[in-house]
């Protein structure tokens, strides 16, 4: 009698092949959806709250681990995948474990007992711990992945128009639609690119291009304008990154 | 190009070394053989050949910049007027300053016809050898940059082979491959027969072909058939893949793996990042004298990581194409309402060789 879900994420069938064929030992675990995609992904952990995830990094649109980021469940993620230089990142995200294809049997079933450790002594993965902890990866952002209700967005840089803080979450504001993500503006200051995003304030990072015009607004503050209805406070302090980066 | 003496501190410093030398030398001349008083002798060597010493630095411009394309013999009347101006210049500056703190009867011993002749003479000695060492210095300097030019060239030569061969192989192909050919043998072991055998042809062809070999458009094709069937197997119906290749052009000759980085690229940009099918199409056509070939695609607008490539492929080909035919035209892609095209132009030197 299967205790636990499973749900198998990879774009490739044959991938999921395997990993359906594998867990075939294991009576305790049920396959309750495959996924070719993350969108499907995000609505079939919704519909049957699964306890595990077998999850391929290199995905169309939105990879494993962008997904990883957006999901609110507690659950339990061994990530497959060809490419070896994500796994510092995937053990940030708390990943059980971190399966290099093609991989055998032997290895497979390590990782599952390793995971069914995890659920008896009962962790589970919290996400908020997680969005913290996963500072110190290098590179820049391309775009960002969030979440609004059930359904997956991806985000690109330039339609991003400034992001605020609110307490432990941020908000991310386009031209017609705002997202909640759980991290910090440190985060998003450390991993945007700085010749495009500045921290004006400490409540606000903007995309320096979508900034009409600036005007004063106190002694020593400035407002940046968006458009009629989205007027940001600056800071002395950001004015100046801004004076030094679009060199007025 | 700087002055080899003055720009060097330690070639300046043996310069100087020499003209003391030189210095005392002529001093000692004047006391023994003119019988000159020590002063008068130190005087005269030391006007003179600080004059030298001073003048000498300056020859440097007249080597450096003297014309020597029109022949040997304007190229040693320049330098014997150069000479000939120097040594004299030379000569008069020396004796009015001379006459300033020697007396007359002195003066008359120090240049007396036979001695004025030998200070024309060791002048001119002076002026050839001054000519002689930097032209020496431009020798170095220019067997230099060229041995330099030569590593350089064989630096690059060396890492566009590197990168060629990397382009070839790439580790993640091969994994995925291997890992679809695991899953196929636990349900279809047939289809997974199959799949080790187009991907050790594939393997083979890519292994063994020497990078500058040209081999017929035809097996080129062939073994990409081979690479996009490999990838269908993985992808299934999210790969499609048309060809329209008029007879005539598959036996021109193309370098081995040339087209390999486009399909991959097709594959990286449209597939990877595409949910919807994706139609990878490649058209021939023979022109005058080159083959044309271009492949497009059709990618998903809304992926970031498709709009923005890395064109690292791309002027691989770009790169073997120049260092096969010195041409920097040869490849060209647009994108357009969500398709991307490359096309190569590959020259047929038989075929122009008869134009």
């Amino acid at each position: 009698m299967p205790q636990y879900k499973a749900l198998i994420v990879d774009d490739e069938p044959l991938a999921r092949n395997i990993i359906k064929a594998y867990l075939k030992k294991w009576p305790e675990i049920s396959i309750a959806a495959e996924c070719s995609n993350g969108f499907e992904a995000i609505k079939a952990i919704k519909e049957h709250q699964p306890t595990m995830l077998f999850l391929d990094i290199q995905m169309p649109k939105v990879t494993g681990l962008e997904l990883m980021e957006v999901i609110d469940e507690p659950l339990h993620v061994i990530f497959t995948t060809a490419y070896d230089q994500y796994a510092l990142k995937a053990f940030e995200l708390n990943a059980v474990d971190y399966l290099l294809k093609p991989f055998n049997e032997k290895r497979f079933n390590d990782a599952v007992e390793k995971l069914m450790q995890k659920l008896n002594s009962g962790i589970t993965s919290n996400q908020k711990q997680i969005s913290n902890l996963q500072n110190s990866t290098e590179e820049n952002l391309e775009r960002i992945v969030v979440k609004k209700g059930n359904k997956l967005e991806v985000i690109p840089l330039d339609k991003l128009l400034y992001i605020e803080a609110q307490d432990d979450y941020v908000m991310l504001y386009t031209d017609n639609n705002h997202f909640l993500k759980a991290k910090t503006m440190k985060y998003f200051e450390d991993h945007l690119p700085n010749e495009l995003f500045v921290r004006i304030h400490r409540s606000y990072i903007v995309n320096t291009e979508k900034i009409k015009h600036l005007e004063p607004y106190s002694k020593d503050n400035h407002l940046a304008i968006i458009n009629d209805e989205i007027k940001l406070k600056v800071s002395r302090t950001g004015y100046k990154k801004l004076k030094e980066l679009l060199d007025f | 190009m700087n002055h080899p003496i003055v720009s060097q501190a330690k070639i300046f410093k043996l310069y100087a070394l020499v003209w003391i030398i030189l210095s005392a030398i002529h001093a000692f001349t004047d006391t023994i053989v003119y019988s000159l008083p020590l002063t008068i002798a130190i005087t005269d060597s030391l006007i003179f050949n600080v004059l030298m010493f001073t003048i000498g630095l300056s020859i440097w411009f007249p080597v450096l910049y003297i014309d020597t394309s029109k022949g040997r013999w304007s190229a040693f009347t320049q330098h014997s007027i150069t000479g000939v101006v120097v040594v004299t210049i030379w000569l008069f500056v020396g004796k009015s300053l001379l006459d300033l703190f020697v007396p007359e009867t002195s003066m008359q011993i120090l240049f007396s016809d036979q001695a004025f002749t030998i200070r024309a003479i060791v002048g001119g000695l002076q002026f050839m050898l001054y000519v002689m060492v930097y032209y020496m210095f431009i020798f170095y300097s220019d067997l230099d940059e060229k041995n330099r030019q030569q590593e350089r060239l064989n630096r690059s030569l060396r890492e566009s082979e590197l990168n060629a061969l990397k382009s070839q192989l790439n580790p993640h192909f091969l994994f995925n491959s291997l890992n679809s050919i695991s899953s196929l043998t636990i349900t279809e072991p047939d289809d997974a027969r199959e799949m080790i055998n187009k991907l050790s042809d594939f393997l083979r062809y890519s292994l063994k072909k020497n990078e500058n070999a040209l081999l017929p458009l035809r097996d080129e094709l062939k073994n990409m058939s081979r690479y996009m069937e490999i990838e269908k197997v993985r992808f299934g119906d999210r790969l499609q893949c048309e060809a329209e290749v008029p007879k005539e052009c598959k036996d021109l000759l193309v370098p081995v793996l040339i087209l390999q980085p486009l399909y991959e690229n097709a594959v990286k940009y449209g597939v990877h990042e595409s949910i919807e099918p994706v139609t990878v199409r490649t058209f021939c056509r023979c022109l005058d004298g080159e083959l044309e070939i271009s492949v497009i695609n059709n990618f998903d607008k809304d992926a970031i990581a498709a709009k923005k490539g890395t064109g690292v492929g791309l002027n691989n080909v770009k790169e073997r194409l120049f260092l096969l035919y010195n041409r920097k035209d040869l490849v060209s892609h647009h994108q357009e309402n969500g398709h991307f095209e490359v096309t190569l132009r590959i020259p047929q030197k038989n075929v122009s060789l008869n134009n």
